[in-house]
């Protein structure tokens, strides 16, 4: 593994999620020769072509059959073979749920699914290619790990933790490049284990993928006007850090979830099930994607703004909540 | 693979006897809350074959990376595999005994445990096999020479994701997978030829480039011949379309689609069967 300097950071963070993956998982083939790639025709999308090239007898191209690719892979790891199954988040979790759960999931097999583009990263390419009910879907399904990583580091980082986990992981990542930086050194993640950025007594913002970045843009805004706020990093939503959300709603009076996923069943409800579960009590306020279709379509960036996935909003909901 | 003597297809026979027998046994012991016996009994045969002459596997060490793999794809057809397990010494009787009890470990589905033979959860259609290319492919990458087998159903082979598997089978050459079709002609809601014609299913897997044979999947000497060409070196995956009888062996079960999944296997129902193949109401266990 290649130290993970500040230059190299603001390298990847510059690529963005899909090459910080085609990037790690060539040294993941290196130092793990039982690494098989499976791709269903988005290779290059997925950035796993240099994979192909350095380790083809590693690498299977299914075609477009997604379903046959979580299965062979199940199929794979059944011998020994740590799998990765990479394409995007919807394709990943809906069109092939079943061959997850099933094939993989439920026999425990060494499997990280990649879901590529999740949230409304794909913008104008419209509803079948976002990734709105993922974390909904893969929370659900026993025996997976459910990451969503803020930003290239993490994602980086947390590749590095799971290929030392033997277990299914699914991964769910945004698209674009220039992906605004959290970590600007190195730091080991823990699967699991959340990381707050900030520290504050007023509001705690749980936040998963690219909102880290703007719950901690919101956070600078309400510090402004004298508002104390603690930023944590959800990059595990499975299993989920519930010391922290509990240590949270017993220290701050109100809690902010914020995430790129439909409102039902994502972080929001993970964290609101956690709060009525410990009994603590602590007001809840969830920003995320709304529950219905959208039939006008725009940037990745612009559809962003519409839903109020933006530092102003987050900074305006808590003011108005607190 | 010794070579097809009469003793050995009567040794076959008898034991698929037995494992009917035991098959039947199960069918009671679930009764009411339902069993798929006409499914099961359409694939004994052909398993008992596999599991007596064909597959390599060692019963002292299940785990064995070498062994051949076989996997059960039309799931629901677990009674025709659970006896099997246990007569050749894969899974304990007491454990066999245990189906359908509280807390058992065997339910109307197989579950992945290799200990006991069984090498792949499946249950849902259209799973098994690519879980099985997938095996394949690990034996070619890791150049063993291993063989897997997939017994899928026809009316399985609705499913797309069959066809999906096909493809990748061809496109990696491999000549180390069989799927074995269950080819009985009834499916739940009725004749296969009439829920989703698949006919003439033969020509469907060699258009996908596979090497087809078709056998009598009640013909122990039959079998052990197709089963004997396996290996040939065109590089391509093989299809064993197997016609079988629905309920094979019972009578009242044969071709009847009510014994799809039934809930009516009583004790009386469970002694008529038994008779007709050659036990006394004694043998129920």
């Amino acid at each position: 593994m290649a130290k993970y300097t500040t230059e190299v950071i603001e390298k990847l963070s510059e690529l963005g999620f899909r090459d910080t993956f085609g990037r790690e998982i060539l040294e993941i083939g290196e130092m793990y020769p039982n690494t098989v790639v499976l791709a269903a025709d988005l290779s290059d999308a997925t950035r796993v072509t240099k994979f192909s090239e350095k380790f083809p007898n590693n690498f299977i191209q299914v075609g477009i059959a997604e379903q046959n690719m979580m299965s062979i892979a199940s199929g794979l790891s059944l011998n020994g073979k740590m799998c990765f199954c990479a394409t995007f988040a919807s394709f990943a979790t809906l069109r092939c749920c079943e061959q997850v759960r099933n094939d993989i999931c439920y026999q425990n097999r060494n499997v990280k699914i990649i879901g590529i583009d999740s949230g409304v990263a794909t913008g104008y390419l419209g509803v079948t290619h976002y990734g709105l009910e993922d974390i909904a879907v893969m929370r659900s399904i026993s025996n997976l790990t459910v990451i969503s990583p803020s930003d290239c580091l993490s994602l980086a980082k947390l590749l590095w933790e799971i290929v030392k986990y033997e277990g299914p992981v699914y991964i769910r990542l945004s698209g674009g490049k220039n992906i605004p930086i959290i970590y600007h050194e190195d730091y080991e993640f823990k699967i699991g284990e959340s990381v707050a950025l900030t520290e504050g007594k007023d509001v705690s913002i749980f936040a998963t993928g690219l909102m880290v970045s703007e719950a901690l843009e919101a956070a600078s805004i309400l510090r402004k006007r004298g508002i104390e706020v603690k930023v944590i990093d959800i990059h595990t939503i499975k299993p989920l850090d519930i010391k922290a959300i509990k240590k949270a709603a017993e220290e701050t009076k109100l809690i902010v979830t914020v995430e790129e996923h439909n409102l039902t069943g994502g972080l929001g409800s993970a964290v609101a099930e956690v709060i009525a579960e410990q009994g603590v009590s602590s007001k809840l306020v969830r920003i995320g994607l709304p529950d219905k279709f959208i039939s006008k379509f725009g940037s990745h960036k612009a559809l962003l703004k519409r839903y109020g996935l933006t530092c102003s909003n987050i900074a305006d909901k808590a003011i108005n909540n607190l | 693979m010794t070579n097809i003597n009469e003793s050995k297809i009567k040794e076959i026979e008898e034991k698929a006897r037995i494992i009917r027998k035991n098959a039947i046994c199960l069918a009671l012991r679930a009764g009411k809350r339902g069993a798929h016996i006409g499914p099961a009994l359409s694939i004994i045969d052909i398993v008992t074959t596999l599991y007596t002459e064909v597959l390599n596997y060692d019963v002292k060490k299940p785990d064995w990376p070498d062994r051949d793999r076989f996997i059960l794809s039309k799931g629901h057809g677990v009674l025709g595999l659970y006896p099997v397990l246990a007569e050749v010494g894969l899974l304990p009787f007491d454990i066999l005994k245990g189906f359908y009890h509280e807390e058992t470990i065997l339910c109307g589905h197989p579950v992945l445990n290799v200990e006991f033979g069984i090498e792949a959860s499946t249950g849902s259609l259209g799973h098994g096999l690519s879980i099985g290319v997938g095996i394949a492919l690990s034996a070619k990458i890791d150049k063993k020479d291993f063989h897997t087998y997939v017994l899928v159903g026809d009316g399985e082979c609705n499913e797309g994701t069959i066809w999906e598997a096909c493809m990748a089978a061809k496109k990696y050459r491999l000549d180390n997978i069989t799927a074995i079709v269950d080819h009985n002609g009834l499916q739940a809601d009725g004749f296969t030829k009439e829920v989703m014609n698949m006919y003439p299913m033969s020509d469907k897997w060699k258009s996908f480039g596979w090497q087809v044979e078709e056998v009598n999947g009640h013909d122990i000497k039959n079998l052990l011949e197709v089963f004997n060409k396996k290996n040939k070196t065109n590089a391509a995956p093989t299809a064993i379309i197997a016609n079988t009888v629905k309920g094979k062996g019972v009578s009242f079960c044969e071709n009847n689609k009510i014994y799809h999944h039934t809930r009516s296997f009583n004790r009386e129902l469970s002694i008529l069967a038994l008779e007709e193949l050659g036990f006394k109401k004694g043998d129920i266990w």
